[in-house]
C-alpha cells in the first residue's frame, strides 16, 4: 500500500471505531444500581416566573433532605430519593421535551410539576404515552383533570375550588353588609389557565347571582397596564378579580395607584400569592385579597405545621409559603406510594414500578396526621379523574396592620374579618 | 366616555414618549452603523439594574443615577464594539444578527446568573402619585421621566449639530469613505456612536426603573416595540423617532380601548406594515441627515 | 459543496467513503443512541429542512425573511385543525397545510415586496407577528391556549407515536425529498434567476428577468415547504399554541442554524442546524438541570457563548470557512 492510501485507510479505521464504541456505550447493559430513586422534577427556572421555581425548589429540596436524612426508601434498603430538575422556562414545548428527557435519558419513577398550566398541559402527553406517573401539586387549570389521561395527578385545588371559596366568602360579605357586592369584572391574561380561569368565574358568579360586567384579557409580558385599568374603571365593577402571575401583577397593582382606581373589593390569584409581589410593591398590597393554598397563619391551627416551618426557616432563611409547602407535600405523597410500591416491585424494572407506583395513588387514602401534610386540606384521595378530592383552598386578605395576609376564609380556618370595602387611594 | 378618551390619549402620548426615548440608541446604532442590534433592548436592562442597585446600597434616588447609568453602559458600549461588532461590520447582516443575538443571550443571561430571577422596584417619593389636569391623571413618574427624557434628547441633538466629535460622527454615517479622506478614523466614531447609543438606551433604563418592574427578562418585552417605533419614525431622525414613538403609543392606547385589550399591537403592525410598503425607510428619514 | 464533493470524489475514492459512513451512522441514530439524542437530532433535521426553505430567498435571493416561521405556524395550525376537528389524517394534512401555506406566501408577497433591504426584513417580522397576534385573539383556534391532540394509540396512519424514532425518519425523508427539489430547482433557471436579482436587481431586469415574479416564487416554494414541515411538527408534538410555532424567536434561530452553516452554499443551512441544535440540546441537559438551579439561566449563556465565538472565528458559517482552507483546484468558486 502506498503511504497515501494507508493514511486514508487510517482515517476510515479510525472512523469507524469511533462510531462503533459511540454504539457500544450506549447499548452497553447498565450495571443494577438502586442506591437512588430518581424523581423528574419541571420548575421554571428561567422565564418570566423564575421567582417561582426558585421557591419550589427549595420546598422540593427541602423535602428530599428531610426523607433521605431520615433513612431514605426504606423498603428499597434505604435509597436515597433523587430529584433531577428540569428548567421548562415557561414554554409547552420545551417542557415537553424536558420531560421526555428526564423518562427517557434520566429513568425517572415518576414526574412532578409544572407550575404554568400550559406547561403541564403538554408535558404530561409524554408522561401518559411512556406510562409515567405525573403528579402535578401546583397548576389550577380544571381542564387539567378532565382530559381522561390514566397517569395524571393532581394534589392541589382546582381554579373551581379556589373560585368556589372566593364567592363563598362574597356571599359571607353580603351576608354581613347586604347589597355591597353586586356586580363583577374579570380582568385576566389569555394564558390556558386565564381563560379556564376565566369561564369558572363566570359560572360560579351566575350561579350566586351576581352579574359580570366586564371581562378584559391581556397578553403576559406587556408594557403597560394603564388601557387595561382605565377601561375597568370606566365599568366600575364592585368586585375585580385580577388574574396575573407576578410581573404582571407588579406592574397591574401599580397602575392601579397611579390612575387612582380602587374597586370595593379586588381579589387575585397566582401573582397576589408570591412574596415576590407583595414585596415589590409593599403598601399598594394592602387590603387585596388572594385565593390562596397555603398560608403562615395556618400555623395556628395545628402545631406540627410550626414545627416544619421553623426547621425550614432555619435553613433558608425565609418562611414556608404557598410555593414551597405544595411542592414539599408532591414530594412526600410520592414518597409515600414509592416507600409502598418498593415492597413488590423495583425501579430495576421500571416499566411496572411506574404502574405500581400508579396503582398506589388510585389506591392512596391519607388523612390530616402525617406531619408533613402541612397544607390546611383534609388530606389526600384522588378522584377517578385523579383530582385529590380533599384539597381545598383559602382566602386570605393583607391586613394594613401588619402586612400580612391573614386567613379570612373559610370560617374554620379563619383568622381575621374580611375588610370591605378597600379604601380609596387617597383616604390611605 | 370623554375623558376616557382623553386619558387614552394622554397616556399613549407619555407612554410614547418614554417608547421613543428607549429607542433613540437603536436608531441610532443603525442609521449610523447600519447593523440590526437585537440586543440592544438588554442595555435598557442593564441602565434599569445600575439605577436598582444605586438605589439599594447607596440609597440615590433613580434619577440622581441617570449619570451613571449612562457612563456604565457608555463603557461597556464601547467594549462590545470594539471585540464584537467591530468584526462583523462588513461581514453579511446575517452574522450581524447571530453577533449581536448571542450578545443578548450573553448579557441577559449572565445578570439572570448574578442577580437571580426576582422583579425588584425602585420605591421613592414620587412613585405612583399622580397629578390631576381636569379629569386626566398624570403620572408622576411618567411625567418626570418624559420631560427629562426630552431634555436627554435636547443635549444629544446639541451634541450632534454643534461639536466637532458630533459632526464627525454624522459625517462618518453619511459617507464613510470621504469622512476617512478627511481624517476620521472610522473604528474610533463607530466605536462612539455605538457607546452613545447604548449610553442612552441605559439612562433610558434608568428613567424606567421609576416606572417598571427590573428584571434580567424585561428586554423580551421592549425589544419588538423598539423596532416597531424607530421603523415608524424613520431613521437617523431624532424627531421621527419621537413621532414615531407617540404613535405607537397612542394607537396602541386607543386601540385597546376601542377594540379589545388584547388585540392593541394589531393596529401597531398592520400600521407598521402599511408604512413598510409605502414609505420603507419611514415617515421622517432624510437620507444622512440627522 | 456538493459540486466539490463530485469533483474531488472523481479524484478519490476517500470521500465516497466518508460520506457512505456519516450516511451509516445518521441512519442508526435512533438504534444506538437513547430517545433523547433520536429526539435532537429530529429536531435538528426540522430546523434544517426549515433552514433549506428559508435561503431559498435568503441566500440564493438576498432577502433575508424573519417572517418565514409564519409559513410554519401556518402549516402547523392547519393540519392539527384538520386532525382535531376534521378528522383528517395528516399524511393527506401536511399536503393541505403545504398549499395553505404557500397561498400565504403568495398573498404575502405583494405587499412585502415592495420593500428592500433591512426594510424587508422588518416588514417580514411585522407581518409574521400580525398573524401570531390574530391566533391570540382567535377563539376558535384555542386562542392564547393552543390546542391539544389527545392521545391516541400508536399506528401510521394517523402518526402517533410515543417516541421520536418514526419521526425521526419521517422528517429525514422530509428533508432529503426537499434537498432533492430544491437542489434541482436551484440549479436550474430559477436559481440562476434569484441569483442575479441578488447581484444587482436591474441588471436583472434589462436582462429580461422580471424580480418580483422569482422573488415571488421563491417565497412561494419556501413557503411551501415550510407549511409541510408545520403539520409535521404538528403530529410529533401533538400541541400548538401561537407562541411554540408564531413566535420570532424561532425565525432568528432558523437563520442562526443558516449562518452558522454558511448561506451561500446549498448544505450550509443543514449542516448549520446539525450543529447547532444538538448542541443547544446538550448544553441545555448538561447545564440546565443541575446547575441551572443554582445559577439561572446558565444554560443559555454557554449557548450565547459559544454562539457567538463560532460567528466570529466563522462570519462566512462553517462551509464557508472549509471551502476557504481547500486547495484552490478543488473549489468551485462563487455561488452553489
Amino acid at each position: 500500500m502506498s503511504p497515501i492510501t494507508k493514511k486514508y485507510a487510517a482515517t476510515i479505521i479510525a472512523v469507524v471505531i469511533i462510531v462503533a464504541a459511540i454504539a457500544m456505550y450506549y447499548m452497553w447493559p447498565k450495571p443494577e444500581v438502586i442506591s437512588e430513586v430518581k424523581i423528574g422534577v419541571l420548575v421554571p427556572l428561567t422565564g418570566t416566573a423564575a421567582e417561582v421555581g426558585k421557591l419550589e425548589k427549595m420546598g422540593y429540596d427541602f423535602a428530599v433532605d428531610e426523607i433521605n436524612a431520615a433513612g431514605g426508601v426504606k423498603s428499597l434498603g434505604g435509597a436515597k430519593l433523587k430529584l433531577i430538575y428540569a428548567d421548562h422556562g415557561g414554554d409547552p414545548k420545551t417542557g415537553a421535551l424536558e420531560c421526555e428527557r428526564l423518562i427517557t435519558s434520566e429513568n425517572v419513577v415518576a414526574i412532578s410539576g409544572a407550575y404554568f398550566s400550559a406547561v403541564a398541559k403538554t408535558s404530561s402527553d409524554p408522561a401518559e404515552r411512556y406510562e409515567v406517573p405525573y403528579l402535578c401539586p401546583d397548576c389550577v387549570s380544571p381542564g387539567l383533570t378532565e382530559r381522561g389521561y390514566k397517569w395524571f395527578f393532581r394534589t392541589c385545588p382546582t381554579d373551581v375550588h379556589l373560585i368556589g371559596g372566593c364567592f363563598d366568602l362574597i356571599d359571607y360579605i353580603n351576608e354581613k353588609k347586604p347589597g355591597t357586592i353586586k356586580t363583577v369584572g374579570i380582568l385576566i391574561e389569555d394564558s390556558e389557565w386565564g381563560l379556564s380561569c376565566r369561564d369558572v368565574i363566570k359560572e360560579y358568579a351566575s350561579e350566586h347571582g351576581y352579574e359580570v360586567t366586564k371581562i378584559v384579557t391581556f397578553h403576559t409580558g406587556t408594557a403597560s397596564f394603564d388601557v387595561e385599568v382605565a377601561t375597568m374603571k370606566e365599568a366600575n365593577p364592585d368586585f375585580l378579580f385580577t388574574g396575573a402571575y407576578t410581573t404582571d401583577n407588579i406592574l397591574l397593582t401599580k397602575t392601579l395607584k397611579r390612575l387612582d382606581y380602587a374597586p370595593k373589593m379586588i381579589a387575585g390569584e397566582a401573582g397576589t400569592e408570591q412574596p415576590g409581589w407583595w414585596e415589590a410593591v409593599g403598601d399598594l398590597s394592602y387590603y387585596y385579597f388572594s385565593v390562596m393554598k397555603y398560608n403562615w397563619d395556618i400555623m395556628k391551627a395545628a402545631p406540627k405545621i410550626k414545627e416544619v416551618n421553623d426547621a425550614f426557616e432555619a435553613k433558608y432563611g425565609v418562611e414556608i409559603s404557598n410555593e414551597i409547602a405544595r411542592p414539599y407535600v408532591s414530594i412526600y405523597t410520592l414518597y409515600t406510594v414509592i416507600e409502598e410500591a418498593g415492597k413488590v416491585a423495583s425501579p430495576t424494572d421500571l416499566k411496572t414500578f411506574r404502574r405500581v407506583i400508579r396503582d398506589n395513588l388510585v389506591k392512596l387514602d391519607i388523612g390530616t396526621e402525617p406531619r408533613w401534610m402541612i397544607m390546611p386540606w383534609k388530606g389526600i384521595k384522588f378522584d377517578e379523574k385523579g383530582q385529590n378530592e380533599r384539597a381545598y383552598a383559602l382566602m386570605v386578605q393583607m391586613m394594613p396592620s401588619d402586612g400580612k395576609y391573614h386567613t379570612v376564609w373559610p370560617k374554620e380556618l379563619a383568622t381575621a374579618e374580611p375588610m370591605v370595602p378597600m379604601p380609596t387611594w387617597s383616604e390611605r | 366616555m370623554q375623558a376616557a378618551i382623553l386619558q387614552m390619549i394622554v397616556t399613549g402620548v407619555l407612554l410614547g414618549l418614554l417608547y421613543a426615548f428607549a429607542s433613540v440608541g437603536l436608531n441610532l446604532i443603525w442609521g449610523i452603523i447600519g447593523i440590526i442590534n437585537f440586543s440592544h433592548a438588554e442595555y435598557l436592562m442593564l441602565g434599569m439594574f445600575t439605577a436598582y442597585w444605586l438605589y439599594q446600597l447607596l440609597g440615590l434616588d433613580p434619577l440622581l443615577s441617570l449619570p451613571v447609568a449612562f457612563v456604565m453602559t457608555f463603557l461597556l458600549g464601547a467594549v462590545v464594539q470594539r471585540f464584537a461588532i467591530n468584526r462583523v461590520l462588513n461581514a453579511p447582516p446575517l452574522t450581524q444578527v447571530a453577533v449581536t443575538f448571542a450578545l443578548l443571550l450573553i448579557i441577559r443571561y449572565t445578570a439572570l446568573m448574578l442577580w437571580g430571577p426576582d422583579s425588584r422596584s425602585t420605591i421613592t417619593w414620587y412613585s405612583e402619585k399622580s397629578l390631576s389636569v381636569g379629569s386626566v391623571l398624570i403620572s408622576y413618574s411618567m411625567l418626570i421621566s418624559s420631560i427629562l427624557a426630552a431634555l436627554s434628547t435636547l443635549l444629544l441633538f446639541l451634541f450632534l449639530t454643534r461639536t466637532d466629535t458630533g459632526i464627525a460622527l454624522r459625517a462618518t454615517a453619511q459617507d464613510r469613505v470621504t469622512a476617512q479622506l478627511y481624517g476620521m478614523d472610522a473604528t474610533k466614531m463607530y466605536t462612539l456612536a455605538f457607546a452613545i447609543a447604548v449610553g442612552i438606551t441605559g439612562l433610558a433604563g434608568a428613567l424606567f426603573s421609576t416606572i417598571y418592574w427590573i428584571m434580567p427578562e424585561v428586554g423580551a418585552i421592549f425589544s419588538v416595540l423598539m423596532y416597531t417605533v424607530v421603523v415608524l419614525g424613520g431613521l437617523r431622525s431624532l424627531l421621527g423617532c419621537f413621532v414615531g414613538g407617540i404613535i405607537v403609543g397612542v394607537v396602541e392606547c386607543l386601540s385597546a380601548f376601542y377594540i379589545t385589550p388584547s388585540m392593541k399591537d394589531v393596529p401597531v403592525f398592520l400600521l407598521l406594515l402599511i408604512i413598510l410598503v409605502i414609505k420603507p425607510s419611514g415617515l421622517f428619514a432624510r437620507k444622512g441627515a440627522l | 459543496m456538493i459540486e466539490t464533493v463530485k469533483t474531488l470524489a472523481k479524484k478519490d475514492k476517500r470521500l465516497i467513503v466518508v460520506s457512505l459512513v456519516i450516511a451509516f451512522i445518521i441512519l442508526a441514530i435512533p438504534f444506538v443512541g437513547n430517545p433523547f439524542i433520536t429526539h435532537s437530532f429530529m429536531l435538528a433535521f426540522l430546523y434544517a429542512s426549515l433552514a433549506l426553505s428559508w435561503n431559498l430567498l435568503c441566500g440564493y435571493c438576498g432577502f433575508f425573511s424573519l417572517g418565514h416561521h409564519a409559513y410554519f405556524g401556518i402549516g402547523a395550525y392547519v393540519t392539527m385543525i384538520l386532525m382535531l376537528f376534521y378528522d383528517v389524517n395528516p399524511w393527506i394534512g401536511v399536503i393541505i397545510s403545504g398549499l395553505a401555506a404557500a397561498i400565504l406566501a403568495a398573498a404575502a408577497s405583494l405587499p412585502l415586496f415592495r420593500a428592500v433591504g433591512r426594510w424587508f426584513t422588518l416588514a417580514t417580522l411585522a407581518f409574521a407577528e400580525t398573524i401570531k397576534l390574530i391566533f391570540i385573539n382567535w377563539d376558535a383556534v384555542g386562542a392564547a391556549r393552543g390546542l391539544q391532540l389527545p392521545v391516541k394509540p400508536e399506528s401510521l396512519y394517523w402518526l402517533t407515536f410515543a417516541g421520536p424514532e418514526i419521526y425521526y425518519y419521517l422528517i429525514l425523508g422530509l428533508l432529503i425529498i426537499e434537498a432533492i427539489i430544491l437542489y434541482r430547482i436551484v440549479r436550474g433557471k430559477i436559481g440562476y434567476c434569484l441569483q442575479v436579482i441578488r447581484e444587482d436587481e436591474f441588471t436583472a431586469m434589462s436582462a429580461g428577468i422580471n424580480p418580483l415574479r422569482y422573488k415571488t416564487i421563491a417565497m412561494i416554494i419556501g413557503g411551501l415547504f415550510a407549511g409541510i414541515t408545520g403539520g409535521f411538527y404538528t403530529t410529533k408534538y401533538r400541541f400548538i399554541d401561537p407562541f411554540s410555532t408564531m413566535d420570532w424567536i424561532l425565525s432568528v434561530e432558523v437563520a442562526v442554524c443558516g449562518i452558522v452553516g454558511g448561506l451561500f452554499s446549498f448544505a450550509g443551512p443543514i449542516v448549520g442546524s446539525l450543529i447547532v441544535i444538538p448542541v443547544s440540546f446538550y448544553v441545555r441537559s448538561v447545564f440546565g438541570g443541575p446547575l441551572g438551579g443554582k445559577f439561572f439561566g446558565v444554560h443559555r449563556l454557554i449557548y450565547g457563548c459559544i454562539l457567538i465565538a463560532v460567528v466570529l472565528v466563522m462570519p462566512e458559517g462553517v462551509l464557508g470557512w472549509i471551502e476557504k482552507r481547500l486547495p484552490m483546484s478543488a473549489r468551485i468558486s462563487g455561488e452553489e
